[in-house]
């Protein structure tokens, strides 16, 4: 048959498009259960991260669920799938909690920076108020500048910062120029103020988010030292008398 | 192997090499050589991409039709680089992230189609696939170049591992501070044309006049 | 606002060429006259007004998961599907401006089989489809500014380049360093040279 005939060209292409569009969706059935696994994995792993937890088995160390705007559990909301979409999370008001098994509880925060999205993991103490480790990403913030958030070394700051000042709300504040207040604020990112802006704006909006549940599930702070839970249930009680 | 078909593998390695000589494929290569480990990968990548081309249209070339080469071509091209893409994505989370679009860039890496062209459309499968590899490997080894110096320059690490020690660094109390701009993308540009300058310095032949 | 964002961003901080390396091959190959570079340029640019919202379209509406039946994931298939629109737009665009004007034709056309390989159509196309994942694009009407930007930043690079090659010819340049070289280092200066733009917002 002649090679530049157009029955020619019809049957090749039709057979290459066959074999190619064959091989391609193989391909993808038989990876896609593992590339899925790989794109949970990422988000339990920021979770760990932010506990300091990095390593340890997620399904056996957190209890994830999900409250409404009252701090109140609700069901049939799959906490982690909430993580993909978390504007509209925040929005409907359903609020995925990550509880780790030593009471320390783990919140998603969502914002905006300079340039795009910006999400993060905020891991607080047992008493709702300490910050025990922070993640945080974005998604295409200026490099070397905005996008230092995502740095180990501008995160490590936020460790031991308090959220609450006595019963008022605070959230941590990025101050240009360095922190003034080692309570509530870390040093803001040289280069990057509208990044650290779109921070602070973040934690104080999604931390804001979680009051209500904070303010339900904090341990009265005398109980830090307490080793058993059921300890620490008699204190409080003994001070609320 | 016989003395031609080394020459094949070898040549692209410094005298044919397809970055600094052919200036190919310079597009999709620079900008993950922040670090060795994304380099490392994506030189295989291109290597099994260009490899594979190489043998599926030496096969094919003598039932191709030359009206439809080209489209051809990029059908076989962009089908390896998605099953590439794919196992990346399957195997090597991480390092799929980092490499982000540069992974699909493979596709238009002039390096992939200029093989296929000059190469495979006139030689045997298996000729082929040795120029495939070697062009790969030659592409590989400048990528390889060029992340060592951001790296170790840039942030002090090599494949992730530290190289030069804490203690050095101006925070620690030392004399030492990594050079931010290595990790810029003007520095691989800058750092390419340094290896064109000494590779050429040597080869005289490849001058320009 | 977040338009014009979108569209400063794209010519000037995410330049195709000093952030992404993009279309270096043909941004080398022929930016030694201003005048072919000019035409190179705007070749470029045109194309990517096309192709970028072109396959936003096929994206969002055909191969994004969900998007054509329910339960169904064509995303796999982004990068061929994305060169095919690419390779046969620039085709149809050759044939109607050789039918049409020819005087056009052989200005711009003997750039327009170049520009189905030059990595910045297809670079731009893939970054549409990692900021629709990413949210920042939204609307068709955002996906062509972003590719009008793109290949304004780009042709801007090549015809800055041009002008500086052709000064170099009356420099005294090292023999081992002519050519592709001193290119290169060129590039890397006028890299570090736009890095002051990035941080600036509208």
């Amino acid at each position: 048959m002649n090679k530049n005939s157009n029955l020619y060209i019809v049957i090749y292409s039709t057979v290459m498009v066959v074999v190619v569009a064959t091989l391609l969706a193989v391909a993808a059935l038989a990876l896609k259960s593992r590339q899925d696994a790989n794109i949970l994995n990422e988000k339990k792993e920021a979770i760990l991260a932010s506990l300091s937890l990095t390593g340890q088995n997620y399904d056996e160390v957190i209890d994830a669920f999900v409250v409404n705007e009252k701090g109140e559990k609700i069901e049939g909301q799959d906490p982690i799938q909430l993580l993909f979409d978390l504007p509209t999370a925040f929005a409907e008001h359903t609020l995925p909690v990550f509880q780790a098994q030593d009471g320390r509880i783990v919140v998603p925060v969502s914002g905006v920076g300079l340039w795009g999205p910006m999400w993060g993991y905020v891991a607080l103490e047992k008493d709702m108020n300490t910050i025990s480790g922070i993640v945080l990403d974005h998604a295409g913030e200026t490099p070397g500048l905005g996008a230092e958030v995502a740095t180990p070394k501008h995160q490590a700051m936020y460790k031991g910062k308090t959220i609450f000042e006595g019963e008022e709300f605070v959230s941590v504040t990025l101050r240009k120029g360095g922190a003034k207040d080692p309570k509530h604020e870390v040093d803001a990112i040289s280069g990057g103020t509208k990044t650290s802006d779109g921070v602070t704006a973040m934690l104080k909006t999604s931390l804001g988010a979680y009051l209500p549940l904070l303010k339900v599930s904090a341990v009265a702070p005398c109980c830090e030292a307490c080793a058993e839970a059921t300890e620490c249930e008699t204190n409080k009680v003994e001070n609320n008398e | 192997m016989s003395n031609k078909n080394l020459k094949y593998l070898t040549g692209p390695f410094s005298a044919n090499n397809p970055v600094i000589v052919q200036i190919l494929g310079i597009c999709s290569a620079l900008a993950v050589t922040v670090q060795l480990k994304p380099a490392i990968v994506m030189a295989l990548s291109v290597t099994a991409v260009t490899a594979f081309a190489n043998l599926v249209m030496s096969l094919l070339r003598n039932g191709l039709p030359s009206r439809i080469r080209i489209i051809v071509q990029l059908v076989v091209i962009a089908t390896l680089v998605i099953l590439v893409d794919q196992v990346l994505k399957a195997f090597v989370y991480d390092v799929s992230k980092q490499l982000s679009v540069y992974v699909g860039l493979i596709i238009t890496n002039c390096i992939v189609m200029g093989r296929v062209e000059a190469f495979a459309l006139g030689n045997g499968p298996w000729a082929s696939f040795l120029d495939g590899i070697g062009n790969g490997l030659g592409y590989g080894l400048i990528l390889v170049v060029i992340a060592f110096f951001r790296e170790l320059f840039g942030a002090g690490t090599l494949y992730g591992f530290r190289v030069i020690p804490e203690s050095w660094y101006i925070a620690e109390g030392g004399f030492y501070s990594n050079n931010g701009l290595m990790l810029f993308p003007p520095m691989a540009l800058i750092l390419c044309g340094c290896i064109i300058w000494v590779h050429r310095s040597k080869n005289k032949d490849l001058q320009e006049k | 606002m977040e338009t014009l964002n979108i569209f400063i961003k794209s010519i000037f901080i995410d330049n195709m060429v000093f952030a992404f390396f993009f279309g270096m091959c043909s941004y080398i190959a022929v930016s030694k006259s201003v005048k072919t570079a000019l035409g190179l340029g705007a070749a470029v640019t045109f194309v990517l007004v096309m192709t970028v919202p072109l396959n936003y379209l096929l994206y969002n509406y055909v191969l994004k998961a969900d998007a054509l039946v329910q339960g169904v994931d064509l995303s796999f298939l982004t990068f061929i599907i994305f060169i095919a629109t690419i390779a046969a737009f620039v085709q149809l665009v050759e044939m109607i401006v050789e039918k049409f004007s020819p005087s056009l034709y052989s200005q711009l056309g003997i750039f327009l089989p170049l520009i189905a390989v030059n990595c910045a159509i297809m670079g731009a196309s893939l970054f549409m489809q990692q900021k629709v994942d990413g949210g920042e694009l939204t609307s068709v009407w955002q996906s062509i500014v972003y590719g009008l930007g793109s290949g304004l930043g780009w042709w801007l690079a090549i015809v800055m380049m041009a002008a500086i090659r052709e000064k170099t010819t009356y420099s005294h340049i090292p023999a081992a360093l002519k050519g592709p070289g001193i290119a290169f280092i060129i590039t890397g200066l006028m890299g570090i040279a736009f890095m002051i733009f990035s941080g600036i917002q509208f």
